[in-house]
Parts: C-alpha cells; sequence; structure tokens
C-alpha cells in the first residue's frame, strides 16, 4: 500500500515486470483525497466561479460564464484550462472563435491580458 | 467526462490572484449565444480541470454550480394508446402534454377535449391538465365499433390523432389443448396447445387481429396483440408511404403430425395493384412458440416501400407500456425505467436502435418480459425475403413511443440496410421494383414462456 506524502499534487508508480512474463494487474484502486486535502490541493492551483442560468429551455440558447483566479502555483505559459460538462449530449453547439454572430462563440480574456488558444 | 474546450494560456503566464474568464456563448457580438441539448435534464455542470505542468492531466477544481435544462412551451399533444381495442372493451388513454423536443411539460392547465369519429366513445378519463400535474392526464376510454377508429384529442389549441383498431372480442372456452389444435370457436380461429394460443377473431374487416395468450395457473393471461397479419407500405418517394395493413378474409385450420396449422389468406389491393397473401400459422404440440410464414404476390410489377411481416405488439391489451426487462442482443438491455434507443451511456445519434443494421444483431430475437410472461419474437437472419437477399430487419420499440403507442413493438420487415434501407428507417425512401408473380416471404417465431429475461423461471 503506497499513501502519498502530504501536499502531495500527485503520485507516479512503476509497476516492473519480467521480460516474457504475462502480468495481471488487478485491484487497482486510488482512494479518493479527504475533502480537506483536496480543498488544499484545489487552492494551489487555483479556483473557479460559475455565472450560469438557473434554468434554460430545452433547444433554446444560454450564455455560460466561468471565472478562473490562479493559485499560489499560478499558471504558466503552456499551462492550460480544460472545461468539460457533467453529460455526453452532443447536441450543445460546438465552441468557436470565429464568428460573434453564430451560437457557440467562446471568448477568453484574462486579466492580465495573457493571449490564450482556444 | 466530454471536454468542452481548452484554453492554453500563450504570453504571459497568470500569477496567484490573476484571474481568466471563459464566456461560452458570449452574446455581445450579436450572436444568440449557446444552443443547449434538447432533452430536459436536471443539474447539468460544468467542470474546471487545471493542467500546470503540461503533462496532460488535469486536476479538477471543485464543482461549479449547476442548472437545470428544463421543458420549452406546451406544444405537442401526446396521445397514447394500446394498438388494439376490443369492442366494447374499456382500454387505456394517457394524454401527454410535450414540448417540441418530446419532454413532457409538467406546468400545463387546461381542459382536454377526447373524441371518435362515429359518436360511440365513452370515457372515464381525466378531462383536464392540472396545475402542478404531471403534464399526463389518463384514464379509460371504451369503443364499441369495429374497424380502424380514429380518436382525437386538443388542449389548449393544440391537437393529437391516433388511430386504434378495434376488433370484436375474441371470445372463447378457457381450457387449453393438451395437443396442439386448430379449430373455430364462435367467431374466432384458435390455434393452441397447452402452453400458448392464438386467437384470430373474425371482423368486418376479415382476418387481422390476433391475440397471443400464454397458459398461467390453469387460466390465459394476453400476451399481446397483433393488428394485422402483416403491412405492405407503398408510395412515392418524399412522402410518408401508405400503409396497407393485411387483412385477409379466409381461414382453415388443419393439422399435422404432432403440429396443428391455421392458413389465413386473401387479396389486398396497395397503390392499384392486387397482392395475394397468405399467413401459414403453424403451432406443435410442446411449443410455447408459433411460427408465422408469410407470403406476398403481386399480381402485376409493383413498387414497394417495406413489407412487414405480423407486427407484434407486446403487452397490448396486456401489461401496456410496463416492462421489468426487455432484449435486443448485442444492442440493449432494458430494465423497468428505461426506454429503448435511450441515451444512456451512449450519445445521439447512435443511440437510435430501433432498426439497426443486421449485423449489429447478435443473436436473432426481440423479447419484453414483465411479471410472468415474457413475450419475445425470433427469425432466420438467412431466409431471403424476395428469393435473393437475406437478412431481414428487425425493429426495436420499447415501449413503442415513435407511434405513441402504450405497448412494445416487436417487428420484422424487408427489406434491410444491405438493401438500401438507411439505418433506423422503418420503410425505403423511395419505392423498390417488384416483379409481378415473384413472392416476398417473410418467417418468424412468436413466443411466449414463463421465463424472465435473465432470471429464473417462474414457473
Amino acid at each position: 500500500m503506497f499513501t502519498a506524502p502530504e501536499g502531495a499534487a500527485r503520485a507516479v508508480a512503476l509497476l516492473g515486470v519480467q521480460k516474457g512474463t504475462e502480468y495481471l494487474f488487478d485491484d487497482l484502486r486510488l482512494s479518493p483525497l479527504p475533502a480537506e486535502a483536496k480543498a488544499t490541493v484545489a487552492g494551489g492551483v487555483g479556483q473557479v466561479e460559475a455565472v450560469v442560468p438557473g434554468r434554460v429551455e430545452a433547444g433554446g440558447f444560454g450564455t455560460f460564464r466561468l471565472t478562473y483566479r490562479a493559485g499560489k502555483e499560478g499558471l504558466p505559459v503552456g499551462g492550460a484550462l480544460e472545461v468539460r460538462r457533467s453529460n455526453l449530449d452532443p447536441r450543445w453547439s460546438m465552441p468557436q472563435v470565429s464568428d460573434p454572430a453564430e451560437p457557440g462563440y467562446t471568448t477568453v480574456v484574462a486579466s492580465t491580458g495573457a493571449q490564450c488558444l482556444v | 467526462m466530454p471536454c468542452v474546450t481548452r484554453v492554453t494560456v500563450l504570453y504571459p503566464p497568470l500569477a496567484e490572484g490573476d484571474t481568466g474568464v471563459v464566456t461560452y456563448g458570449d452574446a455581445a457580438g450579436g450572436g444568440p449565444g449557446v444552443q443547449v441539448q434538447p432533452k430536459a435534464e436536471r443539474d447539468v455542470r460544468f467542470v474546471v480541470g487545471v493542467e500546470g505542468d503540461r503533462d496532460g492531466r488535469a486536476l479538477d477544481l471543485p464543482d461549479t454550480r449547476g442548472f437545470d435544462v428544463v421543458p420549452g412551451p406546451f406544444a405537442v399533444l401526446g396521445l397514447l394508446t394500446p394498438v388494439v381495442a376490443e369492442a366494447g372493451k374499456p382500454f387505456p388513454v394517457t394524454l401527454e402534454a410535450r414540448d417540441r423536443s418530446g419532454n413532457v411539460v409538467p406546468a400545463v392547465e387546461g381542459a382536454v377535449s377526447l373524441t371518435a369519429e362515429g359518436g360511440d366513445l365513452k370515457t372515464d378519463a381525466r378531462r383536464a391538465f392540472g396545475a402542478g400535474g404531471t403534464g399526463q392526464a389518463s384514464g379509460k376510454v371504451t369503443l364499441t365499433r369495429t374497424g380502424v377508429r380514429l380518436l382525437k384529442a386538443t388542449c389548449n389549441g393544440v391537437a393529437a390523432e391516433q388511430s386504434v383498431v378495434v376488433s370484436r372480442s375474441a371470445q372463447v372456452a378457457d381450457g387449453a389443448k393438451p395437443k396442439a389444435t386448430a379449430y373455430q370457436d364462435g367467431n374466432t380461429y384458435v390455434l393452441g396447445n397447452a402452453h400458448v394460443r392464438l386467437l384470430v377473431p373474425r371482423n368486418d374487416f376479415g382476418y387481422g387481429v390476433a391475440f397471443l395468450e400464454a397458459e398461467r395457473g390453469d387460466q390465459w393471461k394476453r400476451v399481446g396483440a397483433f393488428p394485422s397479419l402483416g403491412e405492405l407500405r407503398v408510395g412515392a418517394q418524399g412522402k410518408p408511404a401508405h400503409r396497407m395493413p393485411v387483412w385477409l378474409s379466409e381461414a382453415k385450420p388443419g393439422s399435422a403430425t404432432d403440429a396443428a396449422q391455421l392458413v389465413l389468406s386473401g387479396a389486398v389491393e396497395a397503390a392499384g395493384v392486387q397482392w395475394d397473401l397468405s399467413v401459414l400459422c403453424v403451432l406443435s404440440d410442446g411449443a410455447k412458440h408459433v411460427d408465422l410464414h408469410c407470403t406476398a404476390t403481386p399480381k402485376a410489377d409493383a413498387k414497394l416501400r417495406a413489407f412487414y411481416a405480423p407486427p407484434f405488439y407486446a403487452g397490448d391489451g396486456s401489461f401496456g407500456a410496463a416492462k421489468a426487462t426487455a432484449l435486443f442482443p448485442g444492442l440493449e438491455y432494458r430494465t423497468a425505467d428505461e426506454v429503448s434507443s435511450g441515451d444512456y451511456g451512449i450519445v445521439p445519434p447512435f443511440s437510435d436502435r430501433q432498426v439497426p443494421h443486421p449485423y449489429k444483431v447478435t443473436m436473432p430475437m426481440v423479447a419484453v418480459a414483465d411479471g410472468d410472461v415474457c413475450a419475445a419474437v425470433f427469425w432466420d437472419p438467412d431466409q431471403k425475403w424476395d428469393g435473393v437477399h437475406a437478412c431481414p430487419s428487425a425493429c426495436f420499440a420499447s415501449p413503442e413511443r415513435w407511434e405513441n403507442r402504450a405497448s412494445h413493438l416487436l417487428a420484422l420487415f424487408a427489406p434491410a440496410e444491405l438493401d438500401g434501407l438507411p439505418e433506423n428507417a422503418r420503410e425505403l425512401p423511395e419505392p423498390r421494383a417488384v416483379v409481378a408473380g415473384k413472392p416476398l416471404r417473410a418467417c418468424l417465431e412468436s413466443a411466449s414462456s414463463g421465463r424472465r429475461l435473465g432470471g429464473r423461471s417462474s414457473r
């Protein structure tokens, strides 16, 4: 059993095998972080606030604003934010940055004026 | 969880306290925003992951506030009925207020009117959608005249229509026959043995409606119904096909070694062409299934959009749209509250599996079980429906919500995707030529047993 040191953001387990022998790695489990540890880790990389409508009509239109505030570690050049949605439905507008008049138009504005790639 | 977008910081980096605002559906430039899914869903959320060290693995930040995708305004009235009703016997009707995307709209108020051409409708159905309700109103309806009857409903200016085949009741003696037997009892032909029986009542429109029943503890229990002995779909390209139900004029019982049979035959006119049709129903002594062999032969060159073997509606006149389990091998295993072709773990359009490519079906069967009965349809995928092409199409709709039926459709038809049918279509988009005198054939087994799907035998 391996327990990561306090404050570690991630751990890498190296599993060694003998050449020519088949192994089955079974029952590999990662325990979820306790809430306080999760908050500590998240606090290091930042926090996010969502401004979303309370309800949107099915098939209708909405605007969803997600504000990321960098934590102690900041976000370096080449670092990224991944925005995901909780369901799999593909019938949402695809995000696009080319035409402000079309559905799915997405903008990114950094307080530092940083250039971002969407 | 699917990635909506990924934002990479180029220069300068963000230090502690700096912000980045991602606006998905920014309408400041005159755009409409983001179009959301057509399906209502509670508590949809966005999750933001941060990848600080460019290793491709993001650390998720605590969940953001969720929001609801709610039904739109009431625009469509659904009128759900069985496909077959018996004259003089009440049958269930449900009215459903829906938005344009098919979501049920609970907050609808208004009086509902329900009528039938001919004026013989009696109903105790609730006549209004109430405040704070479920968006559904239901009750019982009775029609006394046989034939294809059209029910009409309106609420707040929104109208709905639904046809129901009203048949004479199949009133026959209750006793089970120890061996397979075909006989006439009053106005009904019976093909039965100790386990299962097929009842085919004579109507003004001929023989076509049939009921499948299973023996359960010295009583016969309805498993489902056939509204017709098949269907020819004809008509020009670009329009929905005209559907000609196969109702036949002659019935002849017979017997063979260890089996009994019922032959139904007659002619149907479709798009100006006469078709000779026959349906051979065979039941063996110990069998729990009836073999149905359908043959349709045009007397002149014809054009056809689809040829259906007798479509079986499991639960019709019995357990209705309810079920414990439903199975389409290789494609779907559904439990009580799940509908077929639902988007459980699979996204549209791939979730639509009502008429899949025949090669996706791993075992040629469709089945629905509820309580102590299981209804199934089996077929031979190698059968050549026009003498040349094999692999007919199977249709699985549990329940048959595409046509607002309160039962489950298990059907077999030709042609298939191998022959130009678009996947999930129930008829060819353009008619196909059929040569005079060349028969089309479709064979299936309609079965019922006390064995639950995936469970222990109930008897």
